[in-house]
């Protein structure tokens, strides 16, 4: 744990003084901020509309985190629950951008968020097929048969492969959350 | 009933849970309030929300492990979009990059996503005679060739040439890839346009070598000077020289004030005095010029396919609302786009039942990109796939007919080490070609077949072809249309088999019976009564541990659908289609076809009064089955494509075991040599091989 805060705050120094770093953060935080925002809106569209937002915003105003021992995903867990707030309420105001040592609650459901981020990294580890009947099933929305017709495959063999590739998702997930329910 | 699978079962659980989402999408206008959206978006603290019961309907009870995993799915059903990702990440890096030098996000193996030398998108010819050709192009354009692959026949199976700043691929014709030239599809849809430093001395260069020009060099009033003309292999192209730098405006004015005044057209012999650059800006120096049935969707399907953008200000409509010109970038190249008409002979790629010129679009991701093009409406000739030479790409046919390779590059290869792979891929797909048990006779010799290919001629081919594409979910992998009679000959894929569909007004019609594996019997049979076929007999549980039921489709055909009780749908070692005949006599069938074509015996079963029941039999490891004659099932006169190493002898050896000829081998346009015979039985062969190296 300390090793990772080290290794966050060294990148997000090195982000202040480049901002050609920052794609690192995005990397290490994409995750957490879409599964925070995806529960939290209607459609895929405005999950998307506001996970950009969040980093253009933490672009904008990256010069303005100071490292005070909060994790970096705090802040832009509270930018995301901002935007969404705005969004809810229609507020022709811009809200501000919390300040990191900004006395708010951290925003419920963050423990969640974290759970859905790890499976959502699970998948880009499953093997090449597995991971392919996983991207075109779940984020392109295909049908098994648009999925088998894409792919080459017959759609006994892409059930199949979907089967093992949630059962290894399972696995995995569970192995990291230290066997947690799923 | 037999138990469907655990898989089938999950799948058909995430699909009540797709379609429930979608329902809730549909409702929901306002941000998730009620109970049961809430529920389904999910609240801090449950797992996304729904537990498997809730997605579960009314299916019922579910194992304890598909439960499980349903909840996995119902958690990544927000899974976001990797390209939604990448998209997002490029946006930031732009926004950075203005205060940095930081680079662009290379693709995922590391290597730029449109490798050196290339631009986005490469036009892809198909030539007959490619050696010839190149030749031609390096006279009539000045190209350099970049490489070239030789098939071990002969042949080109892949070259590169340069003209200026722009790649071009080439190959030799090869109908069984679907790759054919202007000669066979008798014209292009595609017109190369070429921009060149002089257009005249160009045009006269191309003459020289042998080109046919179809309108000599003028000053056009859209600010350049062009010519256009046809190569000697049948391909079109534009010549042109830039001019002026026309502003949107002045484009549009020119367009819509009519034929342009006589001074706009004058015959200059040289470019005006100060050309502006001899390339269009936002062009490459050459690239395609794409004949659609409709323009205006056409713009629109390659923006959501390919993410093409359109420069809106050269759009011209005409007053008939065809698009008369349009032009997209997809990456960095430009793409011009007209409407068919028959004012300028230009013609979509259904007029010739293909295109002789493909785009070779690489791209960062190529699964991504063949998803997002899929979810727009093409269609997948070749599925996306690693390819020997470095590439992982695939091939997509737009919903105008046009033929994408989409691509990214995962390795770069070197020329020598590319040579050593293209040879052992040939003689891999050699050996993989080559059965252990053939009798030596016979090799089926075209990728994608077996030496057995059911053929089955009709008067309604399209007809045919909609029933095996809704009930067999089949793909079109093959079209050639307008051939002597008026007729199309297609070939289609259904699993892991191909069929060919004939048809014409003229021809002579030759339904079959087919055996037909197919995951799910009910459901094909529901679809193909719905598809206008009668019901032969209804789904059933067969004692020999297959889920059969038979239909007779609208042209004749019988079908016998089936799949597996146990084990996989399709029965290891058979294919997803199987020719079956109703001979008179199964023995004098058997022993035809062991005489003929050196067919093996594999089962016989016979009834009390000795009656051939069924049968199987091989030829050259593929499986023909039979059932004697009886009720309903009365022989048909099915003809086969018949892949042989031998067209003469096995020619020869079917005549004298009795079969009528009716062809003697002959070489074919199409690119195979065969012949045409008739067995005892009434059943039509066509002894077939592709003719290696079949193009001067």
């Amino acid at each position: 744990m300390k090793t990772e805060e080290a290794d966050e705050q060294l990148l997000i120094e090195a982000a202040q003084k480049n901002p050609g770093r920052f794609a690192e953060l995005y990397e290490a935080n994409f995750e957490r901020v879409y599964a925070f925002v995806v529960s939290r809106v209607r459609n895929r569209d405005e999950a998307q509309d506001v996970t950009a937002e969040v980093f253009h915003k933490a672009l904008a105003h990256l010069g303005r985190f100071e490292w005070r021992g909060a994790p970096f995903a705090a802040w832009l867990y509270r930018i995301a629950a901002n935007a969404l707030a705005d969004r809810a309420a229609r507020a022709a105001r811009e809200r501000e951008i919390p300040s990191p040592d900004d006395p708010a609650p951290a925003p419920d459901g963050l423990e969640e968020a974290e759970r859905r981020a790890r499976l959502f990294r699970l998948v880009r580890s499953l093997p090449r097929d597995q991971h392919r009947v996983i991207v075109l099933r779940f984020s392109e929305e295909m049908s098994i048969r648009e999925i088998a017709q894409a792919m080459g495959r017959t759609e006994g063999a892409v059930k199949q492969l979907q089967f093992r590739a949630l059962e290894t998702l399972r696995a995995r997930w569970a192995g990291e959350t230290g066997g947690a329910d799923a | 009933m037999p138990k469907p699978s655990l898989s089938g079962q999950l799948d058909a659980a995430l699909d009540a849970m797709f379609s429930r989402r979608a329902r809730i999408a549909a409702l929901s206008t306002e941000p998730p309030a009620t109970a049961e959206a809430q529920r389904f978006y999910g609240s801090p603290g449950t797992l996304g929300g729904a537990r498997g019961s809730d997605a579960r309907g009314e299916s019922g009870a579910l194992p304890d492990r598909v439960e499980q995993l349903l909840a996995i799915g119902q958690a990544l059903s927000d899974l976001p979009r990797d390209r939604f990702r990448t998209h997002l990440k490029a946006e930031l890096e732009r926004k950075t990059s203005m205060s940095t030098s930081a680079k662009p996000a290379p693709a995922k193996s590391g290597l730029p996503p449109v490798p050196e030398g290339y631009h986005t998108v490469t036009p892809y010819l198909s030539v007959k005679g490619a050696a010839r050709a190149i030749e031609f192009y390096q006279k009539a354009f000045g190209a350099t060739e970049v490489m070239r692959l030789e098939m071990p026949g002969g042949g080109i199976g892949h070259a590169e040439i340069q003209i200026a700043d722009s790649r071009i691929m080439l190959s030799d014709e090869f109908p069984e890839f679907g790759a054919l030239a202007p000669e066979s599809l008798g014209g292009s849809p595609v017109t190369m346009f070429l921009y060149v430093e002089s257009a005249d001395a160009v045009l006269a260069q191309a003459a020289a070598a042998g080109a046919t020009i179809d309108s000599p060099a003028a000053d056009r009033d859209y600010g350049e000077r062009s010519g256009s003309l046809t190569d000697p292999f049948g391909h079109k192209w534009s010549i042109s020289t830039h001019l002026e730098d026309l502003t949107a405006e002045q484009y549009q004015q020119r367009y819509h004030s009519g034929p342009p005044p006589a001074t706009a057209v004058r015959e200059a012999s040289k470019p005006s005095s100060k050309p502006v650059t001899p390339v269009r800006p936002g062009f490459q120096n050459a690239g395609v010029h794409v004949t659609v049935s409709d323009g205006v969707q056409a713009i629109d399907f390659y923006k959501r396919a390919f993410g093409a953008t359109e420069n809106e200000s050269m759009r011209f409509v005409d007053p008939s609302g065809r698009l008369a010109h349009g032009e997209i970038t997809v990456g960095d190249s430009g793409i011009m786009i007209s409407a068919e008409t028959e004012d300028y002979n230009r013609y979509a790629p259904r007029h010739f039942g293909g295109s002789p010129v493909k785009m070779h679009l690489f791209v960062d991701d190529v699964d991504a990109l063949a998803a997002q093009a899929i979810t727009a409406g093409a269609k997948v000739i070749r599925p996306v796939q690693d390819q020997f030479y470095g590439d992982r790409s695939g091939q997509l046919e737009d919903p105008f007919g046009h033929l994408w390779i989409v691509s990214s590059r995962i390795e770069d290869v070197s020329p020598e080490e590319m040579e050593r792979r293209a040879l052992a891929f040939m003689s891999q797909q050699g050996a993989a070609e080559q059965p252990a048990a053939a009798g030596g006779a016979i090799s089926a010799l075209r990728e994608g077949f077996t030496a057995v290919t059911p053929y089955i001629t009709v008067r309604e081919g399209e007809q045919l072809l909609n029933f095996v594409k809704d009930v067999f979910g089949a793909t079109e992998t093959f079209r050639s249309s307008g051939g002597s009679a008026g007729g199309m000959h297609v070939e289609a894929r259904i699993g892991n088999s191909m069929v060919m569909i004939g048809s014409g007004l003229n021809v002579e019609e030759r339904p079959a019976a087919l055996h037909v594996y197919v995951d799910d019997v009910d459901a094909a049979y529901r679809k193909a009564l719905q598809m206008g076929a009668n019901s032969l007999g209804e789904p059933t549980d067969h004692e020999y541990g297959e889920r059969g039921a038979s239909v007779k489709d609208a042209s004749g055909n019988y079908w016998y659908l089936a799949r597996s009780l146990s084990g996989p749908p399709v029965p290891e070692g058979l294919r997803s289609v199987t020719p079956y005949f109703h001979p008179r006599s199964g023995a004098q069938m058997i022993d035809f076809l062991k005489q003929a074509f050196g067919a093996h015996e594999v089962a016989r079963y016979q009834d009390a009064s000795g009656a051939i029941v069924h049968a199987r039999v091989t030829i050259d490891g593929a499986t023909i089955e039979m059932g004697e004659a009886h009720g309903p099932y009365q022989p048909m006169p099915t003809a086969i494509y018949l892949y042989v190493t031998d067209v003469d002898g096995t020619y020869q050896r079917a005549l004298a075991a009795g079969a009528t000829s009716r062809l003697p081998p002959t070489d074919q346009p199409y690119g195979d040599r065969n012949a045409w015979v008739q067995d005892p039985q009434g059943h039509t062969w066509y002894i077939a091989t592709p003719m290696k190296g079949a193009t001067a």
